[in-house]
């Protein structure tokens, strides 16, 4: 097989993965939606759908940046809850009382840019130490999510921060021309910008290669301690927006909010078909597993039963053990196959 | 090139985390002296016991090379379903068959996860997420969502079963419960386990280099389900402790401590990579992170303070180790090139 097959059976690899994504998808929408038709299939419920899960959709994205290198960040939501508080605290103390509309809006465009300073710092900080010490990724961000909390619950002694300017709850809350959710704009940005950086310039191609083979493209030239350290500050800067957009919709912000949001995004993520050891993962692909994961929710949420809740967390590790195994097996399905052809 | 004993020592972690802990216990000593006392030492030996339990378990997998973010479920499942099953069949009996059970549902999720990981090829974090999810959904919707503080009498009894009360000048007493020799039990299996069998031994070897394990004769597979399989057991029979000690079964009161257990077991010296680790260094950092739990208080750090510093102390350990391992294998290359 000569180079060029190679690479577009690997491309055809790709999407038949993606299409089995999408075909579960869409499987998935429609079961769910068989539950209750009349409820599931309304606008109001698109509606408060798009409202739910543009925050962890923005996580799972931000986590499979260091996972495509074969690291992972588990202190996404400590990012955000300390990135947050920080833009909270600014918002609280720094607007003064009955300040026109314009001061508001340069204000929260202030406290948005602060948030994102930090949320950038703290990643990069987790890449400092995973570049410089060769600490394993896990065990930093493990600790950074102690630290970043830490510095959250320091900053506010553990109590939740409240009063931000009428203006600002509208980002979490506000729809534009009355249909379309603005974190569902947040998202869709996110979203794009990513996918445009991972799939046409040399970041993301160089990404992938040490992904796939750390040791190779350190040989080969590539500056791979500078690239991981961006990579860890780019999962910040997510993290960061993630959670600007809480506390606009919760309008409070806490040190301590959502901390199971870290296993759920990396779970979303390995949905999504990004490969915990590396070298894979596709924006597409991560928003339908996101997608498939708010259809469950929404769909469980419909029957009305009590502790309905407790069902999703047991509907998605099925679903993630699942994905795993249908790769497993057709992977050595393929790898036969290709034996058998030599 | 012998290498001395002393030097042998120094390049060890569970040396220099000793000294660490010492000069804590000195320093706060010094600044509160109420912190010098059989008392206190007391109170930090009880407030340790469960996660030291979890530790052990989460020591022998990170050895290993593995992980588990289950522990904490797995610890609830037993613990709470073993309390129902009592609960409701209206047991009046002996203590020994709840942590029989319990320590029965923690072998059948160790098992599972250890026959998941092995047969599927998934890494470990990633499958023991989703048996997390699993169990949590089980036990939360099917088996119960309400905690049962009603608890059995055997319970009750052992949860005031102590081995020795200590009472301070200021007239309140300090007590060490009997739950303390079920860690001392496992310490001592784990450690003639890891230490003096052939199977102990193939776990720091399957950890160390798997492909090595595997040429060397060793059933990498049996090594890895045995090990998730053994923890499994030693969390169920953790989950079984924390009811004791509370008087009160709650399916949600352990949610997020995977996350603490695996942090000790890293400032203990053991390395995510596996292969490396001690009981000794395990129990340890279990001890430092107790200490900043319960302790940073007395010497008038605010209680706000402890996750950062308990972050601290994960990130410095585990760098500097990691970063004497990266000195060791660039110091070999020399050698080997000159």
């Amino acid at each position: 097989m000569n180079k060029d097959q190679t690479l577009k059976s690997k491309k055809t690899n790709l999407n038949s993965n993606l299409l089995g994504l999408f075909i579960f998808m869409v499987a998935v929408f429609i079961v769910m939606g068989l539950i209750k038709p009349q409820t599931y299939f309304s606008a109001a419920n698109f509606q408060s759908m798009c409202f739910q899960f543009p925050e962890i959709g923005i996580l799972a994205i931000g986590v499979m940046l260091p996972m495509i290198t074969g690291g992972i960040d588990l202190s996404m939501v400590g990012i955000s809850n300390l990135s947050a508080i920080v833009a909270a605290l600014f918002m609280i103390h720094v607007i003064p009382e009955g300040a026109s509309e314009g001061t508001q809006v340069v204000m929260v465009i202030t406290a948005f840019a602060l948030a994102i300073v930090v949320g950038i710092a703290c990643g990069f900080f987790n890449g400092l130490i995973v570049t410089k010490f060769g600490t394993p990724p896990m065990i930093v961000t493990l600790g950074g999510q102690y630290l970043f909390m830490g510095i959250a619950i320091i900053l506010t002694e553990g109590k939740p921060q409240l009063g931000f300017p009428e203006f600002f709850q509208e980002l979490g809350n506000g729809t534009i021309g009355g249909a379309i959710p603005i974190p569902l704009v947040f998202f869709i940005i996110v979203a794009v910008i990513t996918y445009y950086i991972l799939q046409k310039t040399p970041y993301g191609l160089k990404l992938y290669l040490i992904g796939a083979n750390q040791k190779a493209s350190r040989y080969s030239g590539l500056k791979v301690d500078s690239l991981l350290r961006k990579t860890y500050g780019a999962a910040g800067l997510m993290s960061a927006i993630a959670g600007f957009i809480l506390i606009a919709r919760t309008n409070q912000a806490n040190a301590d909010y959502g901390t199971s949001y870290t296993l759920q995004s990396i779970m979303i993520a390995v949905l999504g078909g990004t490969n915990p050891n590396g070298g894979a993962g596709t924006v597409s692909g991560v928003v339908m597993a996101v997608l498939t994961m708010q259809f469950i929710s929404t769909g469980i949420n419909t029957m009305g039963l009590s502790n309905v809740n407790f069902l999703r967390q047991l509907v998605w590790g099925v679903a993630l053990i699942a994905v795993m195994a249908i790769n497993y097996f057709s992977a050595a399905r393929k790898a036969k196959k290709a034996l058998q052809s030599t | 090139m012998e290498k001395s004993k002393w030097k042998r020592l120094t390049e060890k972690n569970e040396f220099y985390l000793f000294f660490t802990v010492v000069a804590l216990i000195v320093i706060i000593s010094v600044i509160n002296p109420a912190f010098a006392t059989v008392s206190s030492v007391i109170d930090i030996l009880r407030a340790g016991i469960e996660l030291a339990i979890f530790a052990i378990g989460m020591f022998m997998i990170i050895v290993l090379g593995g992980i588990d973010v289950s522990c904490a479920s797995i610890g609830m499942f037993a613990m709470f379903t073993t309390t129902k099953i009592f609960y409701e069949a209206g047991y009046t009996g002996p203590l020994f068959p709840f942590y029989l059970v319990a320590a029965l549902f923690g072998l059948m999720w160790g098992l599972a996860n250890g026959v998941i990981i092995t047969s599927l090829k998934i890494p470990p974090m990633i499958a023991t997420l989703a048996t997390n999810g699993i169990m949590t959904g089980l036990l939360l919707f099917f088996i119960g969502s309400r905690e049962i503080s009603d608890v059995p009498h055997a319970i009750r009894v052992e949860n005031k079963n102590f081995l020795l009360t200590v009472t301070n000048e200021y007239g309140i007493s300090s007590s060490l419960p009997a739950t303390f020799l079920v860690l001392v039990g496992i310490v001592v299996v784990v450690y003639l386990l890891m230490r003096f069998t052939m199977l102990g031994r193939n776990i720091y070897a399957v950890g160390g280099d798997e492909t090595s394990a595997a040429r060397a004769g060793i059933n990498v597979k049996f090594t890895k389900i045995f090990t998730y399989a053994f923890a499994g057991i030693i969390f169920g029979i953790g989950g079984m402790v924390h009811t004791i000690m509370m008087a009160n079964s709650n399916p949600v009161d352990l949610t997020g401590n995977e996350m603490i257990t695996i942090a000790a077991v890293v400032i203990g010296g053991a390395r995510l990579t596996g292969g490396h680790g001690s009981i000794f260094g395990t129990l340890l950092g279990v001890f430092l992170v107790t200490i900043i739990n319960n302790s940073l208080i007395l010497i008038g750090i605010p209680s706000f303070w402890q996750r950062f510093v308990t972050g601290l102390v994960i990130v410095v350990g585990a760098s500097i180790s990691a970063y004497q391992a990266l000195r060791t294998q660039k110091q070999m290359n020399i050698e080997i090139a000159g």
